[in-house]
């Protein structure tokens, strides 16, 4: 595997204020004091994905590991930094920034929400590519057959509506969608989440066939730390907004250095096999504070069994080389 | 018909409202009558040759000097009133429908667009609707109408200007939702442009509310023309519509002859009310939260 | 070890326009008291269908046709609409995935509480509140005196699901029905939860019926396994057991889907297709299409035979030690 970088997260945040309406404008203007709500969604992400790997986006949910596979995937610009794609902006600039590139391309959680109910899957596939110059008129029937193989579907399926497929189906259709604009690097948020146990290992394993086959990036973004073990050459952590770790999956898997890491992958309930086993859990404590006003210094003190007083102040930088984490006192 | 298809699904369901199958039975009679009118018609009321003031003002019944039975009577020229309202609801239904049109158009696309760029677009177009709207529909027509001056294009103008608004605020509505769907972050992704998103994906997903606005907006439009014409803004006399017809025969129902205003109005209330069943029973599909 | 609630055909339908679904087929089993049995199948399997047939929650169009449902001894399918809510709260209790559907938004925790214990016993409000306050803070909520005076809006997702879990304790059930009841919780907060109340379960002696598609969340709670395709039960047994050694070909499925079994990176062994539509189901056993062992045999309904602990409906019951491949027969 190549170790260069494809795609490049550069200092990201984004924020989300709900507009203020001119009544509380009016308010403020007479010296009222008016409450900001800012979301700090994602906060100053820095990371790389090399060509040809995938990499694991994990975290529990409104630690704004979404929000940040979006705006790598082009859809909302960030409030500050950017993301690359082979050192070009993903986004233009302006007040309504458009995307720039097709080479990246997203897979949605819930594939009832993906799919407009309106297209049939056919046209569905080949809009983008139409729009983009990547097949003619013509030759777009034989394209989407093409992908609709690729994902394990039936020619037949592009004369159909979305509402006439389970789930696991209409999770290929959008992987079809996503594929047929022939992008470099896929971003993928909980793809299978949704899905059935049953489904889900089906579609894990398309994930596994197209990346062999096609040799694409993936940027796969799941809370479910199993899938995430099972299909990343590395993974992130995400918490409240910030990486906390990120390296090789194996070892982050083997020995955690962040009391987070650590945390969750204790949670994982997992298989009971032997009858005398003991199913020992090591909760985390206290509950994930509100990203409205998150605690100063690093985010995890106050839940983190070995926080110093200098956790409370002092917010730790992501360091190290293969295995970097964001910890004053890493565990080794 | 493949019995999955909306279509069928919503027929299906349509039909088991006996009133609104009914009034859907009206409405398709009145506008095939309105279609026909030249065909069926015993006489062109437009045609001023035709007319004979001998015969003005008959009630009922009355055989006139042509020779034929003037069913509803005749009104202040002469003129056979059931013509006169056959061609009467033509005109009305004719502007009702394309002014309903245009009014669906400008206003989802109008909608739609604020909703999908945000911001200060939004802001704008939404201020401009609210404040429209905060005026009675009538005044605005009445002050158009009266600005444009007589005739069928001025008509319609002044009937969009007053309608838009309704369908750009539902277009809104409905739009914003969408607009937080997947499947439209899905075509930001590809990348696809802004005109392609609103008008491929989210126009045709916001049709539902608008459908049920627009039953109820031409019903509207055709009483807002009546109530126009019959104020005087409305067609050319020569041309009399529904309105003008209720207005002319308004001097003479205190002197007994009632027919020249009430059937032309029976005809106007028939119209609007079978519409507006259709339209409710639509509405209580499309949305069954709001039924009642 | 006395049978708290005894399961026996029971049986539950829909009417829907396309045609009869059937949710619930012939399914029986039974609960002891203090008992944490799981109930695991995937989405369509019958499963919270079967939680909500135990309650008389089944509304039209679905009803319950056949089979009876037994707590104490007293049958229960049948019972009165005013009989069935008496019963409901005081014996049998329900936890739901999304606990909004139990919380009223706009009364506060500690009102809704007390009306819970006074519609089924007389005590004074005041009474009534120091039980409230004692169960929630047995279900772990901190400062659980003021927190009575809030409304559910104001507490966390995780913190909701355990003022649930807390009114499903309150007038202290016998059984109580967790339909997913950590599912839509973050894993930090489901392991909480999840330790919580295997522990409440041992002190109070409460039985359980926990519903999920979770294997794993299953295994880590329950003592005894019920696995659901399709509407039936197609296996039963000690948790360990039936993970260890999955004697039907679609539980086996199931475990081999899961990707932390598998080797990293390496494809999952996976069942093809997916679940027949419950208003055609295929002749005999409803996972022939899927399963790679059928043959003519499976053209014919298998019932639910018991050897020991454990049983399973399978013509060809995969054997204690047999890998995926072989079938035994």
């Amino acid at each position: 595997m190549s170790v260069s970088s494809l795609v490049q997260v550069q200092a990201v945040s984004k924020r989300f204020a709900p507009s203020v309406s001119i009544g509380e404008r009016i308010a403020a203007w007479l010296g009222s004091p008016v409450e900001t709500h800012i979301v700090h969604a994602v906060d100053g992400v820095s990371f790389d994905i090399r060509k040809g790997e995938v990499l694991g986006l994990v975290g529990e949910s409104g630690c704004g590991k979404s929000t940040l596979g979006r705006i790598i995937a082009g859809i909302h610009p960030p409030s500050e930094g950017s993301a690359l794609m082979d050192g070009k902006a993903v986004m233009g600039t302006g007040r309504t920034p458009l995307k720039t590139t097709t080479r990246i391309q997203m897979v949605f959680q819930d594939p009832f929400a993906s799919l407009d109910p309106r297209v049939r899957i056919g046209d569905t596939i080949s809009e983008g590519p139409l729009a983009h110059g990547f097949v003619g008129n013509g030759d777009a029937k034989a394209y989407v057959a093409k992908w609709l193989k690729a994902v394990g579907l039936p020619e037949e399926a592009a004369q159909r509506f979305p509402h006439q497929f389970s789930g696991g189906q209409r999770q290929r259709v959008a992987i079809a969608r996503a594929l047929a604009m022939q992008p470099d690097v896929l971003v993928c948020d909980e793809p299978v989440a949704s899905l059935d146990v049953s489904i889900q290992a089906q579609i894990i394993n398309l994930f596994l066939k197209l990346r062999r086959e096609l040799d694409v990036t993936m940027l796969f973004i799941s809370h479910d730390l199993g899938v995430v073990r099972h299909i990343s050459d590395r993974v992130a952590i995400m918490y409240l907004g910030r990486i906390v770790e990120i390296g090789p999956t194996a070892a982050i898997y083997a020995s955690p250095r962040h009391p987070y890491t650590r945390a969750l992958l204790d949670s994982v309930p997992k298989l009971v096999t032997g009858s005398d086993e003991l199913v020992t859990f090591k909760p985390i404590q206290g509950e994930l504070p509100s990203p409205l006003s998150p605690p100063p210094g690093c985010h995890f003190h106050l839940r983190c069994p070995f926080a110093q007083e200098r956790c409370k102040v002092d917010a730790p930088r992501l360091d190290g080389a293969a295995q970097a984490v964001s910890c004053h006192y890493p565990l080794s | 018909m493949d019995p999955t298809s909306p279509f069928a699904r919503f027929w299906d369901e349509f039909r088991r409202n006996r009133v609104a199958v009914a009034a859907l039975g009206v409405v398709l009679a009145i506008m095939l009558l309105a279609l026909a009118a030249p065909l069926i018609s015993p006489q062109d009321p437009y045609d001023l040759a035709n007319l004979v003031l001998m015969d003005a003002r008959r009630p009922p019944g009355h055989v006139g000097s042509k020779g034929f039975t003037h069913w509803l009577g005749t009104d202040a020229q002469g003129r056979d009133l059931l013509s006169a309202i056959l061609y009467g609801l033509r005109i009305s239904i004719q502007i009702g429908i394309i002014a309903g049109s245009i009014a669906f158009v400008l206003g989802a696309t109008l909608g739609a667009f604020a909703a999908y760029f945000g911001g200060r677009i939004e802001a704008l177009i939404m201020r401009i609707i609210d404040l429209q709207l905060s005026f009675p529909a009538i005044l605005l027509a009445l002050v158009l109408a009266a600005l444009l001056g007589q005739g069928k294009w001025p008509l319609i103008a002044a009937l969009v200007t007053a309608q838009y608004a309704y369908f750009a605020r539902t277009a809104h509505g409905a739009a914003s939702t969408e607009r937080s769907k997947d499947y439209v972050d899905a075509a930001l992704s590809t990348p696809l442009a802004a005109r392609r998103v609103v008008f491929r994906h989210i126009l045709p997903n916001c049709l539902p509310p608008l459908i049920v606005v627009a039953t109820v907006q031409i019903a509207n439009s055709i009483a807002l023309e009546a109530t126009l014409s019959f104020l005087g803004l409305g067609l050319p006399v020569t041309e009399p519509s529904l309105g003008m017809l209720i207005a002319n025969g308004f001097q003479y129902m205190l002197s007994g002859r009632y027919w020249i205003s009430i059937y032309p109005g029976v005809a106007l209330i028939v119209l609007i009310v079978a519409i507006n069943l259709v339209g409710d029973q639509v509405r209580d599909q499309i949305n069954p939260r709001l039924r009642r | 070890m006395s049978a708290l609630l005894e399961v026996s055909g029971l049986t539950t339908r829909f009417d829907t326009r396309a045609g009869l679904l059937k949710a619930v087929e012939d399914v029986s089993f039974s609960v002891a008291e203090g008992e944490i049995i799981g109930l695991v199948g995937e989405s369509g399997s019958g499963k919270s269908v079967t939680g909500f047939s135990i309650l008389g929650l089944v509304d039209p169009p679905g009803r319950i046709v056949s089979g009876s449902v037994k707590l104490n001894g007293r049958e229960l399918v049948g019972l009165g609409h005013d009989a069935l809510r008496s019963m409901r709260g005081r014996e049998i209790a329900m936890v739901f995935q999304d606990p909004s559907a139990t919380l009223n938004p706009v009364l506060t925790i500690g009102r809704q509480m007390r009306l819970a214990i006074l519609a089924h016993e007389r005590m004074s409000e005041q009474a009534a509140s120091d039980r409230c306050i004692e169960v929630l803070a047995t279900v772990g909520i901190p400062d659980a005196a003021r927190r009575l005076e809030n409304y559910p809006h104001q507490f966390s997702g995780g913190m909701r699901q355990r003022v649930a879990i807390a009114i499903a304790l309150l007038n202290r059930p016998k059984l109580i029905i967790c339909d997913e009841p950590t599912t839509a919780l973050d894993v930090s907060i489901q392991a909480q939860i999840l330790t919580e109340m295997k522990s409440l379960a041992a002190r109070l002696g409460t039985a359980m019926i926990w519903i999920s598609h979770d294997l794993a969340t299953v295994s880590s709670v329950a003592s005894r396994l019920l696995v659901m395709y399709a509407g039936r039960l197609i296996e039963a047994g000690p948790v360990a057991d039936v993970l260890r050694s999955p004697r039907h070909p679609y539980a086996r499925g199931l475990l081999n889907s899961l990707p932390g079994l598998a080797k990293p990176g390496h494809d999952l062994v996976q069942i093809p297709g997916s679940m027949p539509s419950l208003i055609d189901m295929p002749e005999g056993c409803a996972f022939r299409p899927r399963c790679g062992f059928a043959d003519a045999a499976c053209a014919a309904m298998p019932t639910l035979s018991a050897s020991g602990p454990r049983s399973v409906r399978c013509h060809h019951p995969l054997g204690q030690l047999a890998e995926a491949g072989a079938p035994q027969s």
